[in-house]
């Protein structure tokens, strides 16, 4: 608390210095056929990782379709590659390969030893070229799916971001759980996949970027990767979804959880607004202040995994949002509504002084959050994605350095008014499931 | 290798980068990556968590606590000054080590740097501090509580060695630390945080101006790795615990012996990788039961630990055994291959941030071969994995996998364990 007063006074403490972050990077962004690739070099990396984005994600199913850009995702690592699926060939070949669905596109992530990098890339790219949507390859998917749902249905606040997303996007199906649930991934057959990878697996919007010891990987693979995908683009299933009543902002779920969890979420300003770099400042923010208001003891940092308490801004998708969580290990009301306090102060006071201290703190919370291959090229495709310029550090830095004390009040008062709000509660052994 | 997952934290290691020996004696391990825009500074001491005449569980963590808590005179505390920086702090404590790390933005790594050996070499341990120190201290135990993994690692050690640092947990009960006198911790500090105790471990954007801040006048190390007294043969015990689970360690080949503890690293790895481990996937279907593996690089001996928790740990004890018994037969050329090269994989990919590469060189500086860490210039590690062929490696495992020692954790009310 000491220190978030102390910052909401604008007291001058320390003065840092920050080196040009990410100088030395070598990024290189081309265009190929609607899509883009994004080459972040690193010759002190180890690895190499791509991130691949396609827009095939939630937002591209229909109200009927729940789960379906899941299976064909799971399906694509399910493909045979020299006679074992793709994720077993390649962790064969010293690699990784993942993927997540997002509200608009599906993030798949190939990470490995430089030189077998290309061999799988290869087989990577032969896989989204030729993905088998056979029964028994659908049948493999839909068992991966279904230990993924479980697993994420154990962590309170991947729950009740689920619940809220389903608020939030009103337009689209982009809200809808993303790997699906286990009865309408049940219903899908080989017509169901085909069609969807056909209509959505298209080089429009797609976003190649990789980065780690580029020079192990061989002139056009990346570009290549862009280049087995169909032509032209696909946009979003149109749909209308009701909103909350105006004055139903709660939703509540139970689950197998030891403490309750509060998890709230506001819309936010886009990437590419000028807006931006005040609300990175306000989330640090609000994530230090949480920290303090919690009362929690802890000198050392919290990995973001294993923390009671935060505030995470989602700029890499739109409409962009913040989300505020807290878990119940005291008293979960009053430390939310103290850091609501704070945020309507900052909305209806303009902050007097030296905002050194707020600035500072939210660039070391960015860096400190955007070191490991993955999440590097994560934000040189997202910032390439908006076109945007792929140095994201340096785009971020700028964006946080130039804010004002107006700044922080106009988009306190624009965007951190009434958050919906999700509670997560222990279950009640009396009770049915709730969903 | 294992750094973190020792105390349940992430594995680190090391990446490519020049080796910089200051002019001193004193070690110092750097791993510069030019386009990094943080850099990680840590400390790494040579001490045992027990204190030195070992009657004091948990003095280490305490102190080692109230120094990045205390206040200096007019200034701001190490905690203070990196929580400002919007950067992350680490205090891990093991048996025989205790490190503090920083990972900041590289242009404030200098004066980071500064604040930690001004906190640290001449610590002076304030009451506000200490306070702090407990407080946090106490917190971390009663997590610890519900850590079925670091429970039965705690269990294993102190069953495996009957003296010496492994003998005693790192983080004891939290009522423990309230016992500690504050002149003892201010003791310890002083002697255990003592220049010529110190490593040095930079990683990330390592500049000049950050070798400009290791103090111009650090002593040559004074103290060797700290080793523990093997009990004699490995036995079956249990103990009490918050949280069911069951735990089975081997003891494995020194940290000198690169080649053969190297090969203990691939075992752990191909059993128990948590994605790709053939014991992790033949287990998967199974509700309620987690299984961890790992080797635990350590001066002499180093231990492979399999924690086994969850409702259902029991049932897996003979699924573990049994595969850690088939490691004695070579692997087919073409298993071997590919087990291998997804090693390296999950080698490098420990080893991505500027945090986990100073955890990295720090440890295996602390441990007795600097040279030895992953990613280090000398490629040490790397030309260990690629003389690894399946006969070597039957060869370790028949000579260590025999007998292990075996605790299985009783669950009754939290308040930590008790070996019966």
């Amino acid at each position: 608390m000491t220190r978030s007063i102390a910052a909401l006074c604008g007291l001058l403490l320390l003065a840092y210095t920050f080196a040009p972050a990410g100088a030395s990077a070598n990024f290189g962004v081309t265009r190929v056929s609607g899509g883009s690739v994004v080459r972040q070099d690193d010759p002190a990396a180890d690895l190499i990782g791509t991130q691949v984005r396609i827009p095939a994600g939630l937002d591209r199913q229909s109200p009927n379709q729940n789960g379906l850009a899941a299976l064909v995702a799971e399906s694509i690592l399910q493909t045979p590659a020299g006679g074992v699926p793709l994720g077993d060939s390649i962790a064969g070949d010293g690699g990784s390969i993942t993927y997540d669905v997002g509200p608009h596109d599906v993030r798949f992530y190939l990470e490995g030893l430089p030189a077998s990098y290309d061999s799988m890339l290869a087989r990577f790219r032969s896989a989204l070229a030729r993905p088998d949507f056979s029964a028994p390859a659908l049948a493999r998917a839909r068992t991966a799916l279904g230990t993924r749902i479980a697993r994420t249905q154990q962590f309170p606040l991947t729950v009740g971001l689920q619940m809220l997303n389903r608020t939030f996007y009103t337009d689209s199906d982009a809200g809808m759980p993303p790997l699906g649930l286990p009865q309408t991934l049940a219903g899908f057959v080989t017509n169901d996949a085909q069609a969807f990878f056909s209509a959505h697996y298209l080089r429009g919007g797609t976003v190649v970027s990789a980065a780690g010891k580029l020079d192990g990987i061989a002139p056009g693979s990346l570009e290549a990767v862009i280049g087995v995908l169909g032509p032209g683009s696909s946009a979003p299933v149109k749909v209308s979804l009701k909103q909350l009543p105006s004055n139903t902002r709660q939703l509540i779920a139970r689950r197998d959880i030891p403490v309750p969890w509060l998890v709230a979420q506001y819309k936010a300003p886009d990437l590419a607004s000028r807006d931006f770099g005040p609300m990175l400042v306000l989330t640090s923010f609000l994530e230090r202040t949480l920290a303090d208001v919690a009362g929690v003891p802890s000198l050392s940092t919290a990995s973001s995994g294993s923390r009671g308490v935060g505030a995470t801004y989602n700029f890499d998708t739109q409409p962009a949002n913040v989300v505020v969580y807290v878990d119940g290990g005291g008293n979960p009301t009053q430390v939310f509504a103290t850091a609501l306090t704070i945020v309507n102060v900052l909305g209806h006071a303009k902050l007097a002084g030296d905002l050194s201290d707020m600035k500072t703190f939210a660039i070391g919370r960015f860096l400190d959050q955007s070191t490991t291959l993955r999440d590097r090229a994560w934000l040189a495709g997202t910032f390439v994605g908006r076109r945007l310029g792929p140095d994201y550090t340096a785009q971020a830095i700028v964006a946080i350095q130039k804010t004002t004390a107006s700044d922080l009040q106009r988009v306190a008062v624009r965007y951190l008014g009434f958050p919906n709000i999700a509670l997560v509660l222990p279950r009640d052994p009396q009770q049915n499931p709730s969903p | 290798m294992i750094v973190r997952a020792a105390r349940g934290a992430a594995a680190a290691l090391c990446l490519s980068a020049a080796l910089f020996t200051s002019a001193h004696a004193q070690v110092v391990t750097t791993y510069d990556d030019p386009s990094a825009a943080t850099a990680a500074v840590e400390l790494w001491y040579r001490a045992p968590s027990a204190g030195y005449d070992f009657k004091s569980p948990g003095i280490a963590r305490l102190a080692l606590a109230a120094a990045v808590a205390s206040r200096p005179a007019g200034g701001s505390s190490l905690s203070e000054i990196v929580n400002r920086l919007g950067g992350s702090l680490s205090i891990q404590v093991f048996p025989d080590i205790s490190m503090v790390g920083a990972s900041v933005p590289a242009g404030s790594a200098p004066a980071v740097l500064r604040a930690m050996t001004a906190a640290f070499f001449n610590p002076v341990i304030t009451a506000a501090g200490l306070k702090l120190a407990a407080q946090d201290s106490g917190v971390a135990a009663v997590s610890q509580l519900y850590d079925s993994e670091l429970t039965l690692q705690d269990a294993l050690f102190a069953q495996l060695f009957s003296q010496g640092p492994a003998h005693y947990a790192p983080l004891p009960a939290a009522a423990q630390f309230a016992k500690i006198a504050p002149a003892d911790v201010q003791a310890f500090a002083s002697r255990a945080f003592r220049k010529s105790n110190a490593i040095f471990s930079l990683a990330g954007s390592v500049t000049d101006a950050l070798k400009a801040s290791v103090p111009p006048s650090v002593p040559a190390l004074d103290t060797p790795p700290l080793d523990s007294t093997l009990a004699g043969t490995p036995a079956e015990t249990s103990a009490a615990a918050s949280v069911p689970g069951m735990g089975l360690a081997w003891t494995g080949p020194r940290i000198a012996d690169a080649r053969a503890a190297t090969a203990m690293d691939f075992i752990a790895d191909y059993l128990f990788d948590p994605n790709g481990g053939t014991v992790i996937r033949a287990t998967r279907s199974q509700p309620n039961a987690f299984i961890g593996g790992q080797f635990v690089t350590l001066h002499d001996p180093g231990v492979l630990l399999v924690t086994l928790s969850g409702e259902s740990a029991a049932t897996l004890q003979q699924p573990v055994l049994e595969a850690v018994a088939a490691m004695a037969q070579p692997l087919d050329a073409a298993t071997f291959a590919a087990a291998r090269k997804a090693f390296l994989y999950h080698i490098m990919s420990q080893i991505q941030t500027p945090m986990q590469r100073a955890d990295n060189a720090g440890w295996y500086a602390a441990e007795g071969n600097a040279l030895y860490a992953p990613g280090d210039p000398s490629d040490t590690y790397v030309n260990a994995v690629n003389s690894l062929d399946p006969q070597f490696v039957a060869q370790v495992a028949r000579m260590y996998l025999q007998h292990p020692a075996i605790v299985r954790l009783i669950q009754s009310s939290p308040g930590g364990t008790t070996a019966t």
